[in-house]
């Protein structure tokens, strides 16, 4: 199992090299200037020039692109690379770059964890109840409110919930502070609502699934009560897919916050990424772009680990697969560097 | 079951009854902080370095400057001890040299004593450091110099040849080499700007690349308390404030961003917060049903379009290369020109309520209302008696007639959207922009602009060169107030800038602009500044549309909005008051 997390973590590296390069790439074809930004209007052409090569933009693009990764050299500008887990300082904000992230973050990964819980708390139970009694109207009812789960955009949400709640009835604010719980419960559910919706479906037709095996009908001839049958035989069984939804929702909602923070002037990282493509921060976006990367990755594997846990069937097929991927990487290294 | 859900439906509605509230109340939050609304997160609070409106809000109340200047625009000494002027003495005869008395006694918030030394660093670091946005708007600081602990002396200057604007100057000693004395007419609103606000030496030295972000320092009524995330600082009363602790109301403040407008006009109306200005201007009539104060000024920010003149088709080149004579000929470009001028009317959109909503009045001329360059009236046989206050300069039959004189060769090569109207991808712009080519459509029968919204930096970059579009659309910021900082756009000077999209360079233009900017007579200033706004309407490579008013919402708890509340969208938030 461990060698198993390590070749996972391991191809962290490959993940986050793509991620960079294509952001990275993205950035320099996007029409925009930080040189011009940081100098404000009124720069004279030689001031222009001369800050230009201070932040290295007058070299060729990889150079550009190996400074990034290996560091650069400058009395103002200069920093280690992303190798050496340095980005040096953003543009605008002339923060740590990935200071700032780390502060941030734990905003953004309270919102996603309440949205989460929201999600799973009210997805699982409804998904439960309507694949006990498919096609009835409880199911019916389910089924156009995930839809619209589903289907409602986040910002029309949020405002729907504000005007309602902040505005109308003054019940919660429209302002979120992560220092204040009860100003978190709009963002949260704004948030929950696709995943809520996402996770009730996959519960519905997961369970629809189990509940039609032999065993679930053995249960039942043996005089099982159902509410035994579903919670000792059938929802464990019907939990891998919902899980690993859950997990993938998990690490689309800690993308996914960036409307929700900052329709709600929430202060997570999705607000600094959002500011930092509005004003061309390089830094800032490559820096907030592989940090997002990274715990996508992490979130993945844990679910997989998680996996062995509820289901040992998956623990033993992943030692089997060990062997011959470690195999494969040797080969790999072997044909990379020779023998 | 009839019965519980009538019990259930009463009480739902007395619920909604005890909770629905009308005007707007403190909700949750400390009624000795006043909470505004920034549109932006603020950059590092380093007022040498960092120039825009949202950090410049913040650092006004903890950096101050050598001179201040009033909401109704006249200025009084601030960290001087009196104002400089020539009759005092403190301006020398020629107009070129300020000697700054600084108030003895006053302390930043770490409690180092402010000197002469200070203020020398603040301009030296503003002047000459590599990251500095401010150097252009300070370029005629020619030196800043010591005299004693509280006396400073700031020399004026411009360069003594027009080819030196290529160096860089990277000290004082550089700026000596190419820079002679002169007079320099915004001295007094440089000085009061609040990119000047003076700076710790010894503190900013010591704090290195952490000033402005962890490390803040001031004289000012408020200190930085807290920064929690960018969205967020917190500022608590400096108790020891020299101008009188006892007289600002509010013990902390609370910048908070907010870039959604819809959301802005929530929070005032909750009572989250009790200020902002970046308001959604369609629901302004809401947040005044709500209770809350709607504060209107005439703003410094004018909306204007360019033809670029380096287009063969709108500009004005001789021999096929971009004329930069200034002394134009009549054309097929200059007709077309003047057809688009015609065709164009800016009073239906200062009117449409999801753009301007009312909240902004026509413009005649390249030069905002109450600025020296302004100039008055409409005298019979000037351009602006062309300008009227319900029409613009709009007029159809001038528009047919100069379209009706285009040669036909030039004709045959006019065809839906071949004139591109570049405009950065802001909303509100390509309303603006969109608004015009449905104009010009409308009175020239032909769908002749074809708009192109784009990152607003790539406008920039293609305007060095007038490449790439005919005509742009965009706005202008004034935050100096005085002249000189609107002529940027028009100042053959400003050609590769970016800031100068027609390309535009007249002799009479360029002359005046200096006449203005080097003399502190008021009356050469005005008749400078009145000479560039005939020549620009004459020419018409600008369409001067409307000046945006600026606009603040504010809780009806807060007081002495008129006194606190500048044309620059800027608040001094120590002068208001609790009521």
């Amino acid at each position: 199992m461990l060698k198993y997390i390590t070749k996972r973590i391991l191809m962290l590296v490959p993940v986050l090299l793509g991620v960079t390069f294509i952001v990275f790439s993205l950035m320099y074809v996007t029409p925009s200037d930080p040189a011009q930004m940081m100098l404000g209007a009124n720069a004279s052409p030689a001031a222009y020039t001369q800050m230009r090569a201070d932040m290295g933009l007058n070299q060729p693009f990889f150079m550009q692109y190996l400074h990034f990764l290996f560091g650069f050299k400058s009395a103002v500008f200069g920093y280690k690379g992303l190798l050496f887990g340095d980005l040096g300082r953003s543009y605008v904000t002339n923060r740590n770059v990935f200071e700032l992230i780390l502060s941030s973050f734990p905003n953004t990964v309270y919102l996603a964890l309440g949205a989460l819980l929201l999600s799973i708390v009210v997805g699982v139970p409804i998904g439960i109840l309507s694949a006990t009694k498919p096609y009835s109207v409880v199911d019916m009812v389910f089924t156009v409110f995930a839809l619209l789960g589903a289907s409602m955009p986040v910002f029309w949400i949020a405002m729907v919930l504000i005007y309602t709640f902040a505005n109308q009835f003054r019940i919660f604010p429209a302002m979120a502070n992560p220092r204040d719980i009860w100003s978190l419960v709009l963002p949260i559910i704004t948030l929950a609502m696709y995943s809520m919706a996402i996770i009730m479906r996959m519960t519905r037709s997961s369970m629809l699934e189990v509940m039609r095996q032999d065993y679930i009908r053995t249960a039942r001839v043996k005089g099982m009560p159902e509410a035994v049958v579903i919670r000792k035989h059938a929802l464990p069984n019907a939990l891998i897919p919902i899980l690993t939804v859950a997990g993938l929702q998990f690490g689309a909602l800690l993308g996914g916050a960036v409307l929700t923070e900052k329709i709600f002037s929430y202060p997570g990282l999705g607000s600094i990424m959002v500011d930092a493509i509005y004003q061309k921060d390089t830094p800032q976006i490559l820096g907030s772009v592989c940090f997002v990367a990274i715990v996508f990755t992490l979130v993945n594997l844990l679910v997989d680990i998680l996996y062995g846990i509820i289901d040992p069937r998956v623990k033993v097929s992943m030692q089997k697969a060990r062997k011959p991927l470690l195999e494969d990487t040797k080969h790999a290294f072997a044909r990379i560097f020779g023998k | 079951m009839k019965k519980q859900a009538a019990v259930l439906a009463l009480a739902a509605i007395a619920a909604a009854g005890t909770f629905a509230q009308k005007g707007p109340a403190l909700r949750n939050r400390d009624p000795e902080t006043l909470v505004f609304v920034l549109a932006a997160a603020p950059q590092p609070l380093d007022p040498s370095i960092y120039t825009t409106l949202n950090e410049a809000q913040v650092m006004r109340e903890i950096n101050e400057t050598i001179i201040g200047m009033k909401a109704d625009d006249t200025f009084y000494p601030c960290l001087a001890e009196t104002l400089p002027t020539v009759a005092n003495g403190l301006v020398s005869k020629d107009g070129s040299v300020y000697t700054i008395k600084l108030r003895k006694g006053i302390k930043f918030h770490n409690g180092k004593e402010l000197t002469a030394d200070d203020v020398v660093f603040t301009f030296d670091r503003i002047l000459h450091h590599p990251k500095s946005s401010t150097k252009g708007m300070f370029s005629a600081v020619m030196l800043v110099e010591k005299v004693d602990k509280y006396t400073a002396r700031i020399h004026f200057g411009k360069l003594k040849k027009p080819e030196y604007a290529t160096q860089v100057l990277t000290s004082w000693a550089d700026r000596a080499k190419v820079m002679a004395p002169s007079p320099y007419g915004p001295a007094l609103n440089m000085l009061a700007h609040y990119c000047s606000g003076i700076e710790s030496k010894e503190t900013v030295e010591a704090a290195g690349n952490d000033y402005g972000t962890k490390v803040v320092v001031g004289t000012g009524p408020y200190k930085l308390a807290s920064w929690p995330n960018p969205q967020e600082v917190n500022l608590v009363r400096n108790d020891a404030w020299w101008g009188g602790a006892k007289k600002v109301a509010y013990k902390g403040v609370q910048f908070r961003t907010m870039a959604e407008q819809p959301q802005v006009n929530n929070v005032l109306m909750t009572g989250e917060v009790d200020m902002a200005f970046n308001l959604a201007r369609l629901d302004l009539k809401g947040l005044k049903n709500a209770g809350l104060t709607v504060t209107t000024k005439n703003g410094v920010t004018i909306w204007y379009g360019t033809f670029n003149m380096n287009s063969d088709l709108v500009g004005q080149k001789r021999g096929g290369k971009l004329d930069l004579t200034g002394k134009y000929e009549d054309g097929d470009t200059t007709h077309l020109r003047k057809a688009i001028f015609y065709s164009m009317n800016s009073i239906p959109f200062i009117h449409q309520v999801d753009l301007f909503n009312g909240q902004a009045q026509p413009a005649n001329q390249m030069m905002q209302p109450g600025f020296i360059g302004h100039v008055e009236g409409a005298a019979a046989g000037t351009p602006f008696a062309e300008f009227n206050q319900n029409t613009w300069y709009h007029n159809r039959g001038k528009a047919k007639a100069e379209f009706a004189a285009l040669s036909a060769g030039f004709r045959a090569k006019l065809s839906n959207g071949c004139v591109t109207l570049a405009v950065g991808s802001i909303p509100d712009r390509v309303k603006v922009a969109n608004n015009i080519k449905d104009e010009v459509k409308a009175d020239l029968g032909m769908d002749l602009i074809k708009v192109l919204p784009m990152v607003n930096a790539q406008v920039i970059q293609m305007s060095k060169k007038g490449e790439g579009y005919d005509m742009v659309v965009g706005n202008w910021f004034t935050p100096t107030m005085d002249p000189d900082y609107t002529c940027i756009i028009y100042n053959g000077d400003s050609i590769g800038t970016g800031m100068n999209p027609a390309l535009y360079n007249n002799e009479i233009v360029n002359e005046n602009i200096q006449k203005g900017r080097y003399s502190l007579d008021a009356a050469v200033r005005k008749a400078a500044y009145t000479k560039v706004q005939t020549q620009l309407m004459s020419d018409k490579p600008y369409f001067p549309l409307l000046y945006e008013w600026t606009i603040f919402a504010t809780n009806p708890r807060v007081g002495n909005l008129d006194n606190a509340i500048f044309k620059t969208k800027l608040v001094d938030i120590h002068l208001l008051t609790r009521q």
